[in-house]
């Protein structure tokens, strides 16, 4: 599951970063076009470092980035499953922040509603994505693989 | 509308002609659109290889008409999923 996970976020990455450069193609060729993604509100955002203000990559702690285990076990209130399953939600939610999963989850919904396609089939493909998604994610959490 | 063309070339007087007969900016790049496709079709083109022109004429015409915003960002979604297709793994 987690070569899953692994495809879809680089599948989402992948479409974020070509609408985003597809939108500033636009602007550039007309500054007064229609304005369908934005950098801010993206999964791009989470690696800048003023928030797509400037466009620099946020390279200074890298370390950072990276998953820290909970450092101890107690034999009494936990065990090494759930040692890793906090390990993980922690790195996912702290580090990596609660909106990084729901951009994954909801990708496909945000790209199709941007793009003003009909709200009956951005529901049905978002709602596909996100059900498919959450479930391997879940699955990742766990350590199921 | 935001004049998006040059109207005193070749191409710009037989937009302008095209638009006479259409009726709308939109209908006449959506026609000079289909031509193009009808043309690869007949060619046997790939996708792959049409998207070389198709690519940077819908980021000219979503420029000028914010209805090809579906259609770019239809084969922008394409082209990502081209991209993620490199990237992914190999098992």
């Amino acid at each position: 599951m987690s070569d899953t996970l692994t495809n879809m976020l680089i599948i989402v990455i992948c479409i974020n970063v070509v609408l985003w450069l597809g939108q500033v193609a636009v602007l550039k060729n007309n500054p007064e076009a229609m304005s369908f993604i934005n950098c801010s509100g993206s999964i791009l955002e989470s690696s800048s470092t003023n928030g797509c203000s400037s466009y620099e990559i946020d390279d200074s702690n890298p370390t950072g980035r990276l998953p820290s285990g909970v450092s101890s076990v107690s034999p009494e209130t936990g065990n090494i499953f759930t040692d890793a399953f906090t390990g993980l939600k922690n790195f996912f939610l702290n580090t990596l922040g609660l909106e990084y999963a729901v951009q994954i989850l909801g990708a496909p919904y945000n790209f199709l509603k941007a793009l003003s396609l009909p709200v009956e089939f951005v529901f049905a493909v978002g709602s596909l994505w996100y059900l498919i998604s959450v479930f391997i994610l879940g699955a990742w959490l766990l350590g199921k693989d | 509308m935001i004049l998006c063309y040059a109207t005193n070339g070749l191409i710009g007087q037989v937009i302008t002609g095209m638009i006479n007969i259409t009726g709308s900016l939109f209908l006449t790049l959506m026609l000079i659109l289909m031509i193009l496709i009808v043309v690869a079709i007949a060619l046997s083109l790939p996708i792959e290889a049409t998207s070389i022109i198709y690519l940077p004429l819908l980021i000219a015409f979503a420029s000028c008409e914010a209805d090809f915003k579906g259609l770019l960002g239809a084969i922008l979604i394409y082209l990502g999923f081209l991209l993620a297709s490199w990237l992914l793994p190999k098992n």
